[in-house]
């Protein structure tokens, strides 16, 4: 092992550093300097970002505990996007309600965190990093949710992440212990060559599974989902829906490919059920929703279960599909995040009813909410059609037709309750309509990022062509 | 640039002016009509070009032209026009021309009318010049949402729920038509060729009988929706009573054509023996339809209303 | 020869009407008259060009040649595909010849009668979009494009009968005029539909081709004993009996006579209505030689009984319009029992030449007094005859002008309708008996009623008129003149020379003693009608008296109106459509609203289910992992 090959974690390192930089700059930084962290901060994420699309090789080290490779890396750079235009969305909350409580470069701290578990968790090769990765994500999260204190209601939902994630945990890893005790090894690559189809791996699937689904919040382990997100500021929802959520989607589908594969007969029923269940809960919830954090905590779970369609295609369509749109999906909730936000800082409205006549008063921001709604709703010309058209393909070339059938009848109820937001919006006038005002400069940038991306991904047909490129680099 | 992907490209530029310079309802209508009289001259160049390249082009569609999409897919954006796509062409930018006149006193939001009356018309255009299946669903889709707006904004009556019905039944329905093109691609390798979109490579390919059966309904029913054959066609007396003119104008004109096209051109041109099994059930059901459009007509009092059975019951 | 430019025949009023119709607020009335009856002009022109052409030089062997051009439109099957083009034969040189004539009278009278009006143009556009309407379903080549043009031409009229938007009564008999036909045409179309089915084509030329498989070979699917041919023309039919204004379908034609007076000249005299009658000529092989022409007799039945009971009705009618619709009416079934009884080869197609020659005379004698009755109106301002007497003081062109259209539509020796009218009674004669006496007695009638109308409007009593009513302007009187003169001189066509069922000319004479009881029958009903109408006196009323109910009966249209109104909204409205539209709402409508409703009372039921305590989650949490295992172990793999 030499220092070259240490920079197989350049990301890992990158946001290692970040983290360093930003506590010493707490330390040396007085009162009156301390807003100055979210600039710096921001450069230094950007930084981070923008060196991610450099090339990397892939690679294991310590033995295979840690393996990286040209798709692992590609959408760890893509979460890094995804963090950057979410703290860029969130930088005037900060400036406004949470400097002056001191608070502002902890919650750098535990974003990157957070962002760095997720980061090790996709990339482990042994269920013992993954384990680390997973509860490096999940804990710094958990303060997060707490962040606003002040708030019995966040409070309220910060215990019951941090129990029921606990919950999911302790499941996750007695599922890992069962299956240890079936193959006698934790390492990915030589428990994929031992595992075979009996009962207590089985067993341990299903438990190990419904950890993870916990994270995804696939039904019926998503009920923490709308309390949760409700409970948190803002950002930290859309951190959970977006970042969190896509990473345990990708390593979730890693690890049914490789290390489940002998067991696909039964998982393949099993997503087929949560897939159906997942749909329907999330979309006939999310009907309901008044408020707008809830609402799009019930349409990202009817979102969850669409991404799992492309498991049901154990080849490279089916990992291109789901990366595709993974990245896709975090474009455009951060696209809808990002308004509920700027909306939220400006005049602590959060209710689609608050919403109504919208557009008449800032219609710019009501055109992105619409375009992000219309692409989580799969809606052309807009990049979520073609990630949602490309996951109904990976199903149907397995034949699943009827799983495909029921997945665009969902995908039409979705469409009802978002247009519900674009009626508020657009076809009513309010006298109470929010007024004027012109968002802050990073909220603007943050919005605009989330725009070219849901614009851009889909009929820029390159993308997808570079993830198919890169996509067969795990799968054997 | 050619010939027909300016169709598609025009009315993007309209929108685009619209969006940055119109600032009022006289420039929004001043670059409205000059887009549309240059749109409408287009088709009638169009008219004359086809004409001319007919007597010399034997193939089935002229002024083709293939660009690879996806390619991992096999998706191309491929066009080209016959000469039903050329008349179809021709009724809507006159249909699109009229509308802007139409509405040339709209006092509310007139910008924003403006955008989506064309944006809605670049779907259309692009729906009859596609030649591969993906691009054509993309089209339509995006024929199809303006909808909403159109109708909920600027609609009378009992607008919202008009336009939330029309479009979650449009969209419905092309959702389900979405599962036919998905069975309809799967199949296209039904000869050991590669799997394609491309229509006319599919009308080549044997598709197994058994499959037609299935995706022929689904395919049908898709179109079926947007030409509001019975039993399909509930969205459609609402959502003319509700529409504005030009609108209500738009879709008996044009869109409710769109059903009847992709009919002929997707349904029965790739499906022909799923075409025929269930000719017999879809005959009935268009017989019934008929009838039953002329009954619904004599009973309904409001005009737009009479229309739209009227358009249901000649489909 | 090449008669391939007739095409322009259509296209010019086509022309004419997106000219008129996109700039009808640009361009001033007056150029709009003229620019629309130069239009016209030109297509009557070429018609006339091509009669003289077709008629001189289209014999091959002395039988007349079919001249098609047409382009291929819409392809269903190899066989089965929808063409447009134009089908040059001798019934379709006759009818282009009969429309724009016509049309071009009614675009010259209309510059003087619709003088000052506020939508001038607009009705030129209109009268424009008709005659190209009215032109493509004559040239049609296939039943498909006949049928296109067939609903174009019903639109058209609904626009010109409801020029008067303003007026209650017009938007209503535009309405009814428009729903009557649909009704009709559904029939139509159905027929259509069921022909094209079975024999694989829409082509005129293959479906009536005597010797052709078709002909011959369709009687064996059968249902209720009849061949499916027979039922699709007897569908077919359907549909010209609605545009004909035939039994039962005639309720609309008195109502659209509020349209405008150049209007009904045009569109109820000479060109619309006999669409029905051109329908049947056009398919007449087909409806003579499937199943010994049962489909035929209909159409004789049909004929016959709807020209006795207009006849009758248009004696009692006090409205000028009212009477010469009913009059029409009459006449075109005259058309339609000459056609029914008509046979095919040579001599024997009497009745089919007879039809289509007193489709002829008629256009011309009937648009006549439309336009003399247009005139008249003009100068009172009244539709009744009561507001009318003395006028042939004030009006002597338009009062000579309309005795002879009425002497030639009572069938008086020398004039245009006696030497047409006795060829049918002449083909009625020779094959059906109680047709023709039928036939006879309608003759007098016309003339009585005819000349009831006369006597009463030009003559009578010098009504106190609150103007001075005075002779209309030339151009309004020119095309009096003109159709004055065909009226008396379109007689003596030798038309079977030109239009014969099986396109080979024959010569016809004109047979004495039937012609001799014919018109003497005709001046009975003069003299009667003189000695009732001539001066006012008590006998009319008299004789209402003495026949008391049959006199009211017959007076309120044998009440059919009042039994459509009780079929429709009672029946109709009341039951069928009624609960059609219940069913629509409540099951077709509701179950795609209900799919919704579920879904939204779904998610209401399921809400509890959040209930937001910890304890529960982590029930479902565990819950959930043991329902996943247990089917997993129980279900799937045992």
């Amino acid at each position: 092992m030499n220092l070259e090959s240490f920079l197989l974690m350049r990301s890992e390192i990158g946001l290692l550093a970040i983290l360093l930089l930003l506590i010493i700059f707490e330390i040396f930084s007085n009162k009156k300097q301390k807003a100055a962290v979210i600039p710096f901060a921001l450069i230094l994420l950007a930084i981070n970002t923008v060196l991610g699309f450099l090339p990397l090789e892939s690679g294991e080290l310590f033995g295979g505990m840690f393996r990286t490779n040209a798709l692992l890396y590609f959408f760890k750079t893509t979460l890094s996007l995804g963090v950057l235009i979410l703290l860029l969305q969130s930088a005037d909350w900060l400036k406004e309600k949470v400097v002056d409580e001191n608070k502002a470069t902890e919650f750098f701290i535990l974003i990157i965190s957070s962002l760095l578990g997720t980061y090790f968790m996709i990339s482990a090769g042994d269920f013992l990093m993954f384990y680390i990765g997973l509860e490096l994500t999940t804990l710094p999260v958990a303060a997060l949710v707490a962040y606003d204190t002040y708030k019995r209601i966040s409070a309220e939902g910060a215990v019951k992440y941090i129990l029921s994630s606990a919950l999911a945990s302790g499941a996750a890893l007695f599922g890992i212990s069962l299956l240890y005790a079936t193959t006698g090894t934790i390492y990915f690559e030589s428990m994929a060559e031992i595992l075979a189809s009996s009962n207590l791996a089985i067993l341990g699937f299903i438990f190990f599974f419904s950890g993870l689904a916990f994270k995804i919040s696939l039904a019926p382990f998503h009920f923490w989902t709308a309390d949760v997100y409700e409970g948190a500021p803002i950002n930290v929802a859309s951190y959970l829906s977006v970042i969190s959520k896509g990473a345990a989607v990708v390593i979730l589908m890693i690890l049914l490919f490789t290390v489940f594969k002998p067991l696909m007969p039964v998982w393949n029923k099993i997503i087929y059920i949560v897939i159906i269940a997942t749909m329907f809960i999330g979309n006939l919830f999310a009907i309901r929703q008044q408020n707008l954090k809830r609402f799009l905590a019930y349409s990202s779970i009817a979102q969850a279960g669409f991404i799992l369609l492309g498991l049901m295609s154990v080849d490279q369509l089916g990992t291109t599909t789901i990366v595709y749109f993974v990245a896709v999906y975090i474009f455009s909730n951060l696209g809808a995040f990002g308004v509920v936000q700027a909306v939220s800082s400006a005049s602590d409205k959060e209710n689609i009813n608050d919403y109504e006549g919208l557009y008449r008063t800032n219609p710019k921001l009501s055109l992105l909410m619409m375009l992000a709604l219309f692409s989580l709703a799969g809606i052309p010309p807009l990049a979520g059609f073609f990630g949602k058209f490309f996951l109904y393909t990976a199903a149907a070339s397995q034949g699943y037709y009827i799983l495909v059938f029921i997945a665009v009848v969902n995908a039409t109820i979705s469409l009802y309750y978002y247009l519900l937001v674009v009626r508020a919006m657009f076809l009513r006038q309010s006298d109470q309509a929010i007024p004027y005002f012109k968002s802050p400069f990073y909220m603007r940038l943050g919005l605009i990022l989330a725009a070219i991306g849901i614009l851009v991904a889909g009929v820029y047909s390159p993308i997808y062509d570079y993830i198919f490129s890169i996509s067969n680099t795990f799968l054997n | 640039m050619d010939i027909l992907s300016l169709f598609v490209i025009v009315p993007v530029l309209i929108v685009l002016a619209l969006t940055f310079f119109a600032k009022d309802l006289k420039q929004a209508r001043l670059i409205s009509v000059v887009g549309m009289g240059i749109q409408f001259a287009m088709s009638i160049n169009l008219i004359f070009a086809y004409l001319k390249e007919r007597a010399v082009n034997t193939g089935i569609m002229v002024f083709t032209k293939d660009v690879v999409w996806y390619e991992t897919f096999n998706i191309h954006y491929s066009i080209g026009v016959d000469a039903i796509s050329v008349v179809m062409i021709a009724l809507t930018s006159v249909v699109l021309l009229a509308g802007v006149f139409i509405s040339w006193k709209i006092d509310d939001l007139p910008k924003e009318f403006f955008i989506s009356l064309i944006a809605l018309s670049s779907g259309v255009f692009g729906f009859f010049i596609s030649t591969d299946l993906f691009t054509m669903f993309v089209f339509y889709e995006i024929a199809v949402i303006p909808m909403y707006l159109l109708i909920g904004i600027w609609g009378s009556g009992p607008k919202e729920n008009s336009a939330m019905k029309l479009t979650l039944m449009l969209m419905g329905a092309s959702a389900v038509l979405s599962v036919g093109i998905l069975g309809i691609y799967f199949n296209s390798n039904a000869d050991g060729g590669p799997l394609t979109f491309n229509i006319f490579e599919i009308a080549q390919v044997n598709i197994p009988e058994a499959a037609q059966n299935i995706f022929f309904p689904l395919t049908f029913i898709g179109f079926a929706v947007i030409g509001a054959l019975f039993p399909f066609h509930t969205w459609s007396p609402s959502g003319h009573a509700s529409a504005p003119t030009a609108v209500s104008m738009l879709h008996a004109g044009v869109l409710m054509k769109l059903g009847g096209y992709g009919v002929f051109r997707i349904a029965m041109y790739l499906l022909p023996v799923g075409a025929l099994n269930w000719s017999d059930f879809f005959l009935v059901l268009s017989a019934f339809g008929v009838i039953y459009g002329a009954f619904g007509a004599v009973m309904q009092k409001d005009l737009k209303y009479v229309n739209a059975y009227a358009s249901v019951s000649h489909l | 020869m090449d008669f391939s430019y007739t095409i322009l025949i259509p296209l010019i009023p086509l022309a004419l009407f997106v000219i008129l119709g996109l700039f009808s607020k640009k361009i001033p009335a007056s150029i709009a008259g003229w620019f629309g009856s130069f239009g016209l002009g030109t297509s009557f022109v070429l018609s006339l060009y091509t009669a003289y052409h077709y008629f001189l030089e289209g014999k091959l062997n002395g039988v007349y040649q079919t001249f098609i051009y047409k382009q291929t439109w819409l392809v269903f099957t190899d066989k089965l595909h929808i063409d447009l083009g134009v089908m040059i034969d001798p019934i379709s040189v006759m009818m282009m010849v009969v429309v724009t004539t016509v049309s071009f009278m009614v675009h010259i009278y209309s510059r003087g009668y619709m003088h000052g009006d506020d939508g001038y143009t607009r009705f030129f556009a209109y009268l424009a979009l008709f005659s190209f309407s009215m032109l493509g379903l004559v040239l049609a080549t296939n039943l498909f494009q006949m049928y296109i043009f067939w609903e174009l031409v019903g639109a058209s009229s609904f626009l010109l009968i409801g020029y008067y938007y303003t007026k209650p009564s017009a938007v209503a008999a535009a309405k009814k005029a428009f729903i009557v036909t649909r009704f009709a045409d559904l029939g139509f179309l159905i027929g259509i539909l069921l022909i094209s089915y079975y024999t694989g084509t829409f082509d005129f030329q293959e479906l009536t081709n005597p010797e052709g498989m078709l002909i011959t070979s369709w009687a064996s699917y059968s249902f209720m004993g009849l061949s499916v041919f027979t039922w699709g023309l007897i569908l077919i039919f359907m549909g010209g009996v609605g545009k004909s204004a035939m039994l039962p379908f005639h309720i609309w034609l008195p109502d659209a006579m509020e349209g405008p007076t150049p209007v009904s000249a045009l569109i109820h005299a000479a060109t619309m209505v006999v669409a029905g009658v051109y329908l049947v000529a056009r398919l007449f092989p087909a409806y003579y030689f499937v199943e010994g022409g049962f489909a035929l007799q209909i159409v004789a039945y049909v004929g016959a009984i709807s020209s006795l009971v207009a006849a009758l009705i248009a004696v009692t009618q006090t409205d000028i319009k009212r009477v010469l619709a009913f009059s029409t009416m009459s006449q075109i079934g005259y058309m339609m029992l000459a056609l029914g009884v008509s046979k095919y080869e040579g001599h024997e197609g009497l009745g089919y030449m007879a039809s289509m020659f007193h489709l002829f005379t008629h256009a011309m004698f009937k648009a006549l007094l439309f336009l003399g009755a247009g005139s008249v109106i003009h100068a009172v301002h009244s539709n009744y005859m009561k507001d009318m007497g003395s006028l042939r003081k004030y009006m002597p062109i338009t009062h000579i002008t309309f005795l002879i259209a009425a002497l030639s539509i009572a069938g008086f020796p020398g004039f245009a309708g006696f030497f047409s009218k006795d060829e049918i009674l002449v083909a009625a004669f020779e094959s059906n008996k109680l047709i023709y006496y039928s036939s006879v007695l309608v003759a007098g009638l016309t003339a009585f009623y005819m000349f009831r109308l006369y006597f009463g409007i030009f003559w009578g009593e010098d009504t106190k008129y609150k103007h001075t009513p005075h002779e209309s302007p030339l151009t309004m009187t020119i095309p009096l003149i003109f159709l004055a003169f065909m009226s008396i001189f379109g007689g003596y066509i030798p038309f079977s020379q030109f239009v014969t069922a099986d396109l080979t000319p024959f010569t016809a004479h004109l047979d004495l003693p039937l012609a001799a009881i014919a018109s003497s029958v005709g001046i009975i009903g003069i003299i009667i009608a003189f000695i009732f109408y001539k001066k006012p006196n008590e006998l009319p009323q008299k004789f209402a008296n003495a026949f008391g109910v049959v006199y009211k009966f017959i007076y309120n249209k044998l009440y059919f109106d009042e039994l459509y109104i009780f079929v429709t909204k009672k029946i109709l409205f009341g039951i069928v459509a009624f609960s059609a539209s219940w069913f629509d709402k409540n099951v077709v409508d509701s179950s795609m609203i209900g799919i919704g409703n579920v879904t939204v009372s779904v998610s209401n039921k399921i809400k509890g289910m959040q209930s937001g305590k910890l304890q529960d989650y982590a029930m479902s949490f565990v819950g959930g992992i043991v329902v996943i295992a247990m089917v997993v172990f129980y279900i799937w793999i045992n």
